[in-house]
């Protein structure tokens, strides 16, 4: 054993952690190294000062009953975060798929009252509305979910899932 | 202590992630002292460890479906609630304690003198609300995650292995942390000590 391996095991030597062995180990290592055992010293000497000084850390009563009342208070949401694949299966492709057919109607309308650009109108606003718009999905998707979850209760919901 | 060990916090949080309310509560119930320790070491301010707290077990609620492995909880829960006290820390600065030259010499010089001394120092009660009070300054003084390991292992008297855990870190690194915020520690002291001779002797 020597000063190097001692250095990262004074701390646990310190809070009686080491096992007989290794212990015993350290023990004949500082009784014939200053470095060390100042070493030692040190660690009990901050942590003394430090337990003296700064109260321990105990959850008031009641704290886990308010926490626990809290979340059920604030509910539960759908999915934080949905994945890509979430986001355009399965229920994503027939919302893209309305969103064209409205597109298509629109596309059909517009010319007659705008002449001037009647080709790209209207597609552009499928392509915004069926593909882009995973804003406008998201949202149907919560509202949707929420409804879901409203008509089954939470944990029927869940389960559905 | 908390008895339970955190792998075996996975069949409860499976259920709770199904949505069961009672197996939520006794995870809370198990779980939140570890969690207070470190929410009060990363905020120091015990009202806004409670807030923080709460929250986390808010968030945790509305996300545990998406908790993936279950045996995980405890690492998973901690994540959440060192990212609501790093919220909270950002919006309004840490509440200082005191900052260190708020603190007047002769509150310092026993902890100093203490904190620097060279040779061993046999265990000596300290009650004085004074000599607290500046070690808490000195405490405040040292960068947020030297002061979180130390308070846990030495305070809070968490292992090695579970400081690692509420901290997000590998053991090594709880290891380094330890000694450098002690070598900090004992350098900030020595220098404070040195500053107050120098002062004692213009007053003297």
């Amino acid at each position: 054993m020597n000063c190097k391996n001692i250095a990262t095991l004074v701390d646990r030597y310190a809070h009686q952690e080491l096992d007989e062995e290794t212990r015993r180990a350290v023990d004949a290592h500082l009784d014939g190294c200053d470095a060390c055992r100042a070493e030692l010293a040190g660690v009990t000497r901050i942590g003394a000062v430090l337990r003296a000084a700064v109260e321990p850390a105990e959850p008031p009563a009641g704290l886990a009953e308010h926490s626990a009342r809290a979340a059920f208070v604030a509910g539960r949401r759908p999915r934080a975060r949905p994945s890509l694949l979430d986001r355009l299966l399965p229920v994503a492709w027939p919302t893209a798929l309305a969103s064209a057919a409205t597109a298509a109607l629109l596309w059909f309308a517009v010319p007659a009252a705008s002449a001037k650009s009647p080709t790209w109108g209207g597609t552009i606003e499928a392509a915004s509305l069926g593909l882009g718009a995973s804003g406008g999905e998201t949202a149907e998707l919560t509202v949707a979910t929420e409804l879901m979850a409203a008509t089954l209760g939470d944990q029927d919901w869940q389960e559905v899932k | 202590m908390n008895a339970e060990r955190s792998e075996d916090l996975g069949p409860l949080a499976e259920r709770a992630a199904r949505g069961e309310q009672a197996a939520f509560s006794e995870l809370v119930v198990k779980t939140q002292r570890r969690i207070y320790q470190l929410v009060l070491r990363l905020v120091s301010v015990r009202s806004d460890a409670e807030d923080v707290v709460q929250e986390t077990y808010v968030r945790s609620w509305q996300s545990l479906e998406s908790l993936r492995d279950p045996s995980a909880v405890m690492g998973w829960l901690c994540r959440i609630a060192r990212n609501v006290a790093h919220d909270r820390m950002r919006q309004r600065k840490r509440r200082r304690i005191e900052s260190l030259d708020q603190v007047n010499d002769a509150q310092l010089t026993p902890l100093v003198e203490r904190l620097a001394a060279e040779g061993p120092d046999p265990e000596q009660h300290i009650s004085d609300a004074k000599l607290a009070h500046a070690t808490a300054a000195l405490l405040d003084d040292l960068p947020d995650k030297y002061r979180v390991a130390l308070t846990l292992r030495e305070v809070d008297e968490l292992s090695y292995e579970e400081i690692a855990e509420v901290v997000g870190c590998a053991v090594g690194t709880v290891e380094s942390r330890l000694h450098r915020a002690r070598k900090i520690l004992t350098r900030k002291a020595q220098r404070l000590a040195r500053e107050i001779d120098v002062a004692r002797a213009k007053g003297a």
